[in-house]
């Protein structure tokens, strides 16, 4: 019966998308129609709501203490806020189909270990030059499968939703999403395991109401539609979805038997039957933290926490939402100079430079009337930068001198949430796929130089034409796992020992192969393409192939955080700091990473920025005698000073004498 | 000798102020191998100037013998190179703040750009002063 009413929800889905799908393009385009809806009542008050609420479960129905059902987020929270509207802001429009990029953000990073994979994915629109972050669905990976694997680091929503996958496959429909229709079949799962709807408690539950722990626990047994329920204790959840086979029969007893049963607990209901959710309108910066933490990995470990410093704004106070930011429709602010938001409204001021100079436009006196644009938001201070000349605001980013762990002289080991779940209680020793990197200095669009997070792809993939097509994670464990025969880490079994990495990686291309029927397959890793090739003798070889694809290129995201105080960003000891062979911004390496025994060699910053080596010397030169050159021009100005005065009392004389000789003719 | 000397140190300063002028042309901050050429004769600049002052200051200290031109030509040069030369320095001391530095930036320009109508002053006075003594 459960079984059932999930595959109704999934119908629902259906015609719920129907009804909304006019809408949903209104929505997309313009989000400030959401905060203008009025069909939502609102308290406009400063002070917190108190949610005594009813509950509603998958089925839209009221939750008594005897419900069989989870409880919806959906259907409890989209009954007085706009569920659709939320949906689809920033954050939730991860796992949704054309989402827009602006500034390359952290991609989500398929790993497996044993096949050594690390593959950075994206549903965001990306930038031609970006070609070595795929589409999920160009690499055969169902909206089921992305939120299985990461569902634990999303907050739910979009493909998280069967619904919202199902209309991807409606034959016939206006908005079927190519790539997904015929390479991607919709998930037989989705029937047992149910939606990850946006989950708002995941942000907005009171710090340690939320049990991020039970959630991810949840999702990892595939009980998407019971995640909220246990990640609230609201019941206790029995049973995992991830136990009933594919090919199951929903109506049949035993996969009925098998599905998770909730079982209320009786003392959360008040006598009326609402129950109450401790919740805030403003997320606590913990709930951010459990998807945007990091941790800096060097000498092979995990570097103490305590050696860290944290943001220098949440020590002075701030909160991660002062200035990232949303309305209701949830498009939050990503704070980063030149953020165009959807609702229209300038964003500026809540960006480093916005709320610390002011707006471009107020600091040229074009709006000085403008209260709005000016700097000093929060009451931030306006730096001084004093003596640095104005030419590095248009070469460097904020955070390119304020922003991530002080740079050494190599870029290090990176851990993020995202990418590693930190939050989730593990045993992690550092080395763990996906290899990233940071600080890594190089130049956005913009030109100018911002702090950023690198890795380089690891997959296993054909060549088709000119490019690199990367195959699916699970097919290639299927594929090589009898050739490959990794137990448990790809790295430490083969990797490490070059003639095995050759023999093993050769029969696993072969198998590929064989069972892909591509012409040639190949293994990407740490920007090397390998690939077999033949002697003379006819004798076949694993060898790094001198073609250059760009889909085994360096992916890279700037980032932001932690920020650094005044005291602790570059240039405070002056030019030298950057401007000298050993400034780190220029002179800093980054040694391409990859489960592969083939060292690659060290990448300078300044190489990566594109600036010429010999233009790098004669500058640190010319600011090497920068002191004895201010003597210089100290001594220069006094002896023009001099001259100046030489003449300035050689005009008086002249003049006196002029005077005095007119004075005396006259006498 | 001293001829030589200074026929060679005005040559160099209005050479280089050429030059100067070149690498600020164009639109935007200067920036990469352009301010890299001017920071490197700006150098020559500091070193040429005060030398060319001191080597053609008793000439101009002559106020009767030479001819105007000339003389507003050098003390106009002087002049703009003495502000170009301390907005730099200035500049390059941890005093200003950017919107200061701003300032000096425009500053330094325009005296640099009217130094360029002051060396330009001083070659025709120069040229002149050379016609008048060879007759």
């Amino acid at each position: 019966m459960l079984v059932l009413n999930n595959l109704c929800h999934v119908r629902l889905g259906w015609l719920l998308w129907a009804a909304f799908a006019c809408c949903e393009t209104c929505l997309m385009a313009g989000s400030t129609i959401a905060a203008d809806s009025t069909r939502f009542a609102h308290s406009d008050s400063e002070s917190r709501y108190v949610h005594w609420i009813d509950l509603y479960d998958t089925s839209n129905r009221k939750i008594t203490p005897a419900s069989t059902l989870p409880y919806s987020p959906q259907n409890t929270c989209g009954r007085c806020h706009d569920y659709e509207a939320i949906s689809h802001g920033w954050h939730f429009d991860a796992f949704a189909a054309e989402s827009k990029q602006g500034r390359p953000s952290e991609p989500w990073v398929w790993t497996d270990a044993r096949t050594g994979t690390q593959l950075p994915l994206s549903y965001r629109e990306q930038d031609a030059s970006r070609n070595s972050v795929f589409h999920p669905a160009k690499v055969a990976l169902s909206p089921w499968q992305m939120t299985s694997q990461f569902g634990a680091r999303f907050p739910g929503g979009s493909f998280g939703e069967a619904a919202k996958t199902s209309r991807t496959l409606e034959p016939g429909a206006e908005t079927v999403i190519e790539p997904l229709t015929e390479d991607v079949p919709l998930s037989p799962r989705w029937a047992f395991t149910g939606s990850l709807e946006v989950d708002c408690m995941v942000c907005h539950a009171s710090p340690g109401d939320y049990d991020f722990e039970t959630r991810r626990s949840q999702i990892s047994d595939e009980n998407f539609a019971w995640a909220p329920t246990a990640a609230m204790h609201l019941a206790s959840i029995d049973g995992k979805a991830s136990r009933i086979k594919d090919d199951a029969d929903a109506d049949d007893d035993k996969t009925i038997v098998a599905m998770p049963k909730v079982s209320y607990d009786e003392g959360r209901f008040a006598p009326d039957g609402k129950v109450f959710f401790d919740l805030v309108r403003q997320p606590d910066n913990n709930s951010c933290f459990q998807c945007h933490s990091s941790r800096q990995v060097s000498d092979g470990k995990i570097e103490a926490r305590w050696m860290h410093d944290e943001d220098v704004h949440l020590r002075a106070g701030m909160m991660c939402v002062d200035c990232h930011r949303n309305g209701i429709e949830h498009e939050t602010v990503r704070g980063y100079q030149g953020q165009s938001h959807p609702s229209g409204v300038s964003v500026e001021t809540l960006s480093c430079s916005g709320c610390h100079l002011g707006s471009e436009s107020s600091m040229s006196g074009a709006s000085s009337l403008d209260v709005a644009a000016r700097a000093g938001r929060l009451g931030s201070p306006r730096p001084q930068h004093a003596g640095l000349p104005p030419i590095h605001f248009e070469r460097l980013a904020c955070t390119a001198c304020h922003s991530g762990p002080a740079p050494r002289d190599e870029a290090i080991r990176m851990m993020t949430s995202l990418a590693h779940s930190l939050g989730a209680s593990d045993h992690r020793t550092g080395a763990e796929l996906p290899q990233i990197q940071g600080s890594v200095f190089v130049k956005l669009d913009d030109g100018r130089i911002y702090p950023q997070r690198v890795m380089w792809p690891a997959f296993w993939g054909t060549i088709e034409g000119d490019s690199i097509q990367p195959r699916s994670p699970a097919d290639v464990y299927d594929w090589t796992r009898k050739s490959l025969r990794v137990r448990k880490d790809f790295i430490e079994e083969i990797a490490n020992d070059k003639a095995k990495f050759d023999e093993k990686v050769l029969e696993a291309l072969s198998a590929i192969e064989n069972e892909s029927g591509a012409e040639r397959a190949v293994y990407v890793a740490a920007g090397q393409v390998h690939g077999k090739v033949k002697s003379e003798s006819g004798v076949e070889s694993l060898a790094v192939l001198a073609t250059s694809f760009s889909e085994s290129e360096m992916v890279a995201w700037p980032t932001a955080h932690n920020v650094r105080p005044a005291g602790w960003s570059l240039g405070v000891g002056g030019c030298v700091e950057c401007h000298s062979e050993g400034g780190k911004v220029f002179s800093s390496t980054v040694t391409p990473l990859g489960p592969s025994p083939n060292i690659s060699q060290p990448i300078a910053m300044a190489s990566l920025q594109g600036i010429d080596v010999n233009q790098r010397l004669l500058w640190n030169q010319l600011f090497a005698g920068r002191t004895n050159f201010k003597v210089m021009v100290a001594v220069s100005l006094a002896v023009l000073l001099a001259v100046l005065l030489a003449g300035l009392g050689s005009a008086a004389t002249i003049l006196t004498t002029r005077r005095s000789t007119r004075l005396e003719k006259r006498s | 000798m001293i001829g030589f000397v200074r026929t060679a140190l005005a040559i160099a300063v209005c050479g280089i102020v050429a030059v100067l002028l070149a690498t600020s042309l164009g639109g935007g901050p200067l920036h990469g191998k352009t301010l890299m050429v001017h920071m490197m004769v700006s150098g020559a600049m500091v070193f040429a100037l005060p030398l060319f002052a001191v080597v053609w200051l008793p000439r101009m200290l002559d106020f009767e013998s030479r001819i105007p031109i000339l003389r507003a030509g050098f003390w106009a040069l002087i002049c703009t190179g003495f502000v170009t030369i301390v907005t730099m320095f200035v500049s390059m001391l941890p005093i200003a703040g950017t919107d200061d530095l701003h300032r000096l930036i425009s500053v330094h320009g325009y005296a640099g750009f009217v130094s360029v109508g002051a060396a330009a002053l001083f070659v025709v006075g120069w040229v002149f002063s050379c016609k008048k003594s060879v007759r």
